[in-house]
């Protein structure tokens, strides 16, 4: 296996044929079976990555259509859809908040209530990190963190082998990993969950029944806020403090701060835009949908000129409606044509399985596979899955809307899993032992996420089995 | 020109403090068994690939704009070479102590074909490198560039390498 890269690229394309030239079994559907050749090469793609996310879908978009799989019309009306514009207005939120320098502003002045001692400062890190996912996406979020926090570690004066320096950066990707959890602004695959879910009931000709921002923020706080508590604790443990002097931090802290003057107009107003529009996606989102209501609010940040095209093309990369776009057209070809129904049919035979277990499964698999594979990608994959699995085993498919996107976002141990690991790998200074026990956060997490929808969601009128 | 040289290989994923008090005690036994005067090289690599992948991962998989991505590369290039300067002035404290004269060369690259470059365009009676801190499984199944090293050197008769493990 010299060249892996080259072996997934060849991968991808053998197994879609042999999926799609292979006699059709009993009971698949002849779009159903080249639906599921697709999903054969872009599971292939998405997992190995030989290309990039957004050109597998790409790559899934146009084989749909030409395999026969779905309609072109269908297949690209899809692409349009609200998800996709949601999407692209949380990248807008997030670049919006770092142009005007509102997002540096938060981290830096909630820092600076927490440097009292080391254990407060890399709390102070850890929850400033978590909180700010709630507003602007978690990689971007990292992004921001990171030249703070290494600031922070250089005025300190610290080694690569000082624990307090390790403690301070992995609170800053723990921090973003766990707030990933938070809201539908805090990453794009719960959108993509919520799509999924949405399209497979409209394929069933059952009631959408959308789960709002808030619903869904309702459903994944509890995690979220399991996660950074056990986070804070794993680190205390690994990392004690070092008995360090603080008052460089501190004058560092006050010295950026000071340098960015008294909030600015546009700042004000970034802020003033922000509010409103989440405040509208609650109200609103379920009645407009969620992605007019971020397209408006985007159009408005454009109009009052706190954000610029110019702007907009440096801090998105907007390959990211590529990907959400052809991952939910797969989605549905795959649900429209039967295709995933007749997977989980002939995978599982049999339809008595506990659904707690077959819950637990999906959610650990998730977990796990999530440390490997792009969160979005894994998202993509497992989706349209495990949708049909919820019915063949009488568990209500909502529940995966929220166990989908949390158990993707429950990535702490390997630098193959979120981009905040790899930019806090890349700094040097930590090691695989050093995130490995980051397998009790997820072990924590899941458990409270599993305890929660069987006992806390039937109180709220939330059955999740009959 | 000193006649017997040592060259110490560091990076930004490779570097022991063992591995440096054991370049000074080969230093000094070197010195001990012969007329010649002994030096020792330091090279340290800069692993720009790795901050290549990064960047892929960023805008790839986290979708962050091209600026965004290269701030953070930079920020992380800033601190890589940081942490090349107090590891360098680790290196020659140690050596200032047992008074062995110290050069350091600092290049930007892979590390396999860094030291095996180095090695090549000046003889050395020893090669000190690090075994990254890797879980053992991964040790198995991707291999080690440490074990790629000590194997090419030996191949071109380039000199005798000696590993240690990252502490």
């Amino acid at each position: 296996m010299r060249n892996p890269r080259l072996l997934a690229l060849a991968a991808g394309p053998l197994l879609c044929a042999l999926v799609a030239f292979m006699d059709t079994p009993a009971g698949l559907t002849i779009a159903g079976q080249r639906s599921l050749a697709v999903l054969a090469l872009c599971v292939t793609w998405w997992v190995f990555t030989p290309v990039g996310l957004p050109v597998t879908s790409i790559m899934g978009l146009a084989l749909l259509p030409l395999m026969g799989a779905m309609d072109a019309a269908d297949a690209f009306s899809l692409f349009g859809n609200q998800a996709v514009f949601f999407v692209i207005g949380v990248f807008l939120v997030a670049a919006v908040m770092m142009e005007t320098g509102l997002s540096a502003r938060l981290s830096l002045m909630g820092l600076r209530r927490f440097a009292k001692d080391e254990n407060r400062l890399c709390n102070g890190v850890l929850l400033v990190s978590w909180a700010l996912c709630a507003v602007v996406v978690s990689h971007a979020v990292a992004a921001l963190m990171l030249p703070i926090v290494l600031e922070l570690i250089r005025s300190l004066n610290l080694g690569p082998r000082s624990r307090t320096a390790r403690r301070l950066l992995l609170s800053m990707a723990w921090g973003t990993v766990a707030g990933s959890n938070l809201t539908l602004l805090s990453s794009a695959r719960a959108t993509l969950s919520l799509e999924l879910y949405g399209g497979f009931l409209a394929d069933r000709g059952a009631d959408p029944d959308p789960i709002g921002f808030l619903e869904y923020s309702m459903g994944a706080l509890p995690v979220s806020i399991a996660s950074v508590f056990m986070a804070a604790i794993v680190l205390r443990w690994m990392f004690p403090p070092e008995g360090l002097e603080l008052r460089p931090a501190v004058q560092q802290l006050d010295q950026r701060v000071s340098d960015m003057g008294p909030m600015s107009g546009r700042e004000w107003t970034t802020l003033a835009v922000i509010a409103t529009m989440i405040l509208c996606v609650v109200l609103f989102g379920s009645d407009y949908g969620l992605g007019t209501v971020a397209l408006f609010f985007s159009a408005i940040l454009f109009t009052l000129q706190t954000l610029q095209w110019e702007d907009a093309e440096r801090y998105v990369n907007w390959g990211v409606a590529l990907m959400y776009g052809g991952a939910i057209a797969i989605g549905s070809a795959l649900h429209s044509s039967g295709a995933t129904s007749w997977l989980i049919t002939a995978v599982m035979p049999s339809s008595d399985i506990n659904p707690w277990a077959a819950l637990g499964v999906a959610a650990v698999a998730t977990a796990g596979m999530t440390e490997l594979v792009s969160n979005s990608a894994v998202i993509a994959v497992v989706m349209p899955v495990l949708l049909p699995v919820a019915e063949h085993v009488s568990l209500d498919p909502r529940v995966f809307a929220w166990s989908a996107p949390i158990s993707a976002g429950l990535a702490f141990m390997l630098p193959t899993s979120t981009p905040a690991l790899a930019m806090v790998f890349g700094t040097g200074y930590l090691r695989i032992k050093h995130t490995l026990p980051g397998v009790l956060i997820t072990i924590f997490s899941l458990s409270v996420f599993l305890v929660m929808a069987r006992w806390l969601w039937p109180l709220v009128g939330l059955p999740v089995t009959p | 020109m000193s006649d017997i040289r040592i060259l110490l290989a560091v990076s930004t994923s490779r570097y022991s403090r063992a591995l440096v008090d054991l370049a000074m005690s080969e230093a000094e036994k070197l010195a001990a068994s012969g007329t010649k005067q002994v030096a020792i090289d330091v090279l340290y690599i800069l692993e720009g690939e790795d901050l290549l992948h990064i960047s892929h991962r960023a805008g790839d998989q986290g979708f962050l704009g091209l600026s965004t991505t290269a701030d953070v590369i930079s920020t992380l290039a800033a601190e890589h070479h940081r942490m090349a300067l107090l590891r360098i002035d680790e290196v020659k404290a140690a050596a200032a102590t047992k008074g062995t004269p110290v050069s350091v060369m600092e290049v930007e690259g892979r590390f396999v074909e860094s030291v095996l470059e180095q090695a090549g365009k000046v003889h050395y009676e020893t090669i000190l490198i690090t075994r990254a801190d890797r879980p053992f499984v991964s040790r198995i199944l991707f291999g080690s560039e440490a074990d790629r090293v000590a194997r090419m050197v030996k191949k071109e008769g380039l000199g005798h390498v000696i590993i240690d493990d990252e502490d």
